[in-house]
């Protein structure tokens, strides 16, 4: 829903924001931080034209979060590691002076994992299977295209009274190509991840959907020279 | 004009840009935890109970025929780790039952096994129609155990009538009954036993009996005497029932407080029916006692002979006489060898060139071709065995011609039974190939969660005359050996009832299975990277295997 209000927004932006042609002032090398949804990070943008910027960087996200669940009467300790990124190459084209279509390609950091292990004995009929019984599991998702192409449409403005500091904000997309996911399990989960009963396979189809990875993104930089 | 037009394209241009984006997202609205093509909730996870590390299978025959039991049988434990007995459920009861002469139970996991600390307790069976069974058990290492229990009928017992003589004794006069050294069976065959049993009752005994009248058989010695005077032949009969159909094996044996693994055998077990003394039956020993001895006749008296008592977990051996006061008593007369069985033994690998699991039943004999004991080697090739519990001598493992997938496999001597390894080379039948069954239980009420056991089972052609051959199952993954384009079982006893399987080995040239399925089963197949066809079972069982394990 937020990527289909921001493109209307996009294409409708021209309407609200006044014509300001790119000068041969604004040629020249930026550099800056990001932030988005893939991470935050650096950037370097080269204006060559009034409608072509060529620009490189990187973007990285990651945070653990563990916590506790219970799952038939076995508690786990589980940790969530979100980790994505990128290191991208995007050519924008400027089709107005200030609104852009951005293409390009990334290589993709894309890995969550997530691990538990049972911490509680489980009680299983009139006896305690030990917590190390049980066992462990560790899922993980990761893109199947390690460089994945990058679409978006953005807004760029230069400000500042000799306009050497330019924004962009941008919304778009990785495609990553279905994901792979890989399940590793000790104890009573162990055939989950047995590759016999095809349950990557499986869930991989079920998932084969999110192909691709969200991206707004908020870029600052300033002229280098 | 111009400019407006402009605008127009690109806002075109930007709403196709990004229908063409969304379009493609679309199926990311589609909830991924409901299967695509069934709109099921989709199996997330598949559970094992791999937990256990000792699996025990027992299988009750009928020791005249050696066919398996289907009457309705009760097993209890007794002895010291007898509360460590549980189902796959994790459950302890007080006795379990079957009607299917098998049973597969396991053991608390939190209980360490090992030659230091090993695993006793005593199997007590119970079948209408049989004599009642109690067995002692030492396991000294964990693993897969299967627990052959013969039981014998009591229709098939000999019914023995014993006269009497006259001894004169000191003191007091005794009656000793002699029984036959020669054992008259039903069919009228006769064999030799190499013991007798004998039985003496006092005359002070005989005051004291009464028949059903309440009434005392004799007021007098003198009674009694003029009474066996009158007709000696007919004086008193002992009607017994006894049973001898008892194969030798391995029990345990009370040895002051020490309990041990000894050879073992059951010789004789036998009940008083009746005592008819002139005619009229004993309904009361009243104080009266029977005596009884029991003599070694034949050419090498065992280390242990007697009569024995089980005991909770082992045998009290109670020697070669025995005072019985209620009437209608039973006795055991066993015999056994006191040397010490080596806690673990020689080691044996079972290989082949052929990825299968196996379940290979072999007959241990000594030197002198007597049955030691029988036991089962239950895994995947290769696998290595500890054999538990055995003689220091020479020994010969004959295997049963039991798996219709191998050949027979040649009879194995080992020169000492306590050390060594051995390998045993398992040969594929002609025809057979290899497969993979990966099979699931989904549980009905909650399709999310699928069991897929490390247990055993069995599987057959149903339309063969074939025995059901034995496979080893991990985490419901079984490698076998079938006969292409047949129709196979594969069935697991989960609590007292079969749950059966039902596939066919037959697939098109990329390995897809060729025939329909059931709605409570899917089966697919595929062929592996090492050119075998694996067959993936998935399916409802009858019992609800996943409540019974409490997910």
């Amino acid at each position: 829903m937020i990527f289909i209000i921001v493109g209307t927004v996009f294409a409708n932006a021209q309407e609200f924001v006044p014509e300001e042609p790119v000068t041969t002032g604004n040629y020249g090398l930026y550099a800056g931080g990001l932030a988005s949804t893939n991470g935050f990070g650096m950037n370097l943008g080269y204006v060559i034209s009034p409608k072509i910027t060529l620009k490189g960087g990187v973007e990285t996200l990651s945070f653990n979060k563990g916590f506790n669940f219970d799952e038939n009467d076995i508690s786990y300790s589980a940790n969530l590691n979100f980790k994505t990124g990128s290191i991208f190459m995007v050519a924008d084209y400027l089709f107005t002076p200030h609104l852009y279509l951005s293409g390009g390609a990334g290589l993709n950091k894309f890995h969550p994992k997530i691990n538990g292990e049972a911490v509680s004995d489980m009680q299983y009929g009139d006896i305690s299977i030990p917590a190390s019984d049980v066992g462990d599991f560790r899922f993980s998702v990761e893109p199947s295209l390690k460089i994945a192409p990058y679409l978006a449409a953005g807004y760029r403005k230069f400000i500042g009274a000799q306009k050497r500091v330019v924004y962009n904000f941008e919304t778009g997309l990785y495609y990553m190509g279905a994901p792979k996911v890989n399940i590793e399990a000790t104890g009573l989960l162990s055939p989950t991840a047995d590759p016999a009963h095809g349950q990557k396979a499986y869930l991989e189809k079920q998932f084969d959907a999110y192909k691709i990875y969200p991206v707004i993104k908020f870029n600052l930089a300033v002229k280098l020279f | 004009m111009k400019n407006n037009i402009k605008k127009t394209l690109i806002k075109t241009a930007a709403v196709a840009f990004l229908f063409a984006v969304f379009a493609g997202c679309g199926e990311m609205l589609d909830n991924p935890l409901k299967d695509k093509g069934t709109g099921k909730d989709i199996n997330l996870l598949i559970l094992d109970f791999n937990f256990f590390n000792t699996r025990m299978t027992y299988k009750l025959f009928d020791a005249s025929d050696n066919s398996v039991i289907t009457a309705p049988a009760t097993i209890t434990f007794t002895g010291k780790n007898a509360n460590d007995i549980v189902t796959f459920t994790g459950e302890k009861r007080p006795e379990f039952t079957t009607t299917k002469g098998q049973m597969e139970l396991t053991i608390d996991p939190n209980v360490t096994i090992s030659e230091s600390t090993p695993f006793e307790f005593a199997v007590n069976v119970e079948v209408d129609g049989f004599n009642k069974l109690s067995k002692g058990i030492q396991f000294q290492n964990e693993g897969k155990k299967t627990i052959e229990l013969y039981l014998t009928k009591t229709t098939n017992e000999d019914e023995t009538n014993l006269g009497g003589d006259i001894h004169i004794g000191d003191g007091d006069t005794t009656i000793i009954f002699y029984a036959p050294n020669t054992h008259q069976l039903k069919s009228a065959a006769v064999v030799d036993k190499p013991y007798i049993i004998n039985y003496a009752i006092t005359i002070n005994d005989f005051l004291k009996f009464k028949d059903a009248n309440g009434d005392y058989l004799f007021q007098s010695s003198a009674e009694v005497l003029a009474a066996y005077d009158n007709d000696p032949d007919n004086f008193v009969s002992l009607s017994f029932s006894t049973s001898t159909d008892y194969s030798p094996g391995i029990d345990v044996i009370n040895d002051g407080g020490n309990k041990k693994s000894l050879l073992f055998h059951k010789l004789e077990t036998g009940k008083l029916n009746s005592i008819l003394v002139t005619g009229r039956e004993v309904d009361d020993l009243n104080g009266g006692v029977i005596s009884s001895t029991c003599t070694y006749t034949g050419d090498v008296v065992p280390d242990i002979f007697g009569f024995a008592e089980f005991n909770t977990d082992s045998w009290d051996i109670l020697g070669t006489s025995n005072q019985y006061d209620s009437l209608h008593f039973s006795y055991t007369v066993v015999e056994a060898s006191t040397e010490p069985l080596c806690e673990t033994g020689a080691s044996i690998t079972f290989s082949s060139n052929a990825i299968s699991s196996f379940s290979i039943d072999a007959e241990v004999y000594d030197a002198d071709s007597n049955l030691i004991n029988i036991i089962n080697f239950k895994g995947n090739f290769p696998e290595t065995f500890v054999v538990e519990n055995t003689p220091n001598k020479l020994v010969k493992l004959v295997f049963r011609d039991n798996n219709p997938s191998f050949k027979p496999i040649a009879p194995l001597e080992i020169e000492n039974f306590c050390t060594g390894s051995y390998n045993v080379d398992v040969t594929p039948q002609d025809g057979y190939v290899e497969y993979q069954i990966a099979l699931k239980a989904i549980c009905p009420d909650n399709p999310t969660v699928a069991v897929a056991p490390t247990y055993s089972g069995e599987i057959k052609i149903p339309s063969s005359d074939n025995p059901w051959q034995g496979v080893d199952m991990i985490g419901g993954v079984v490698d076998l050996l079938g006969l292409p384009g047949q129709e196979y079982q594969l069935r697991l006893l989960w609590e007292d009832d079969w749950e059966y399987s039902t596939f066919y080995t037959d697939f098109d040239a990329s390995g897809n299975y060729l025939h329909a399925t059931d709605p409570k089963v899917s089966i697919s197949s595929e062929k592996m990277a090492d050119g075998r066809i694996r067959i993936n079972v998935e399916q409802e069982f009858k019992q609800n295997v996943c409540n019974d394990m409490g997910w």
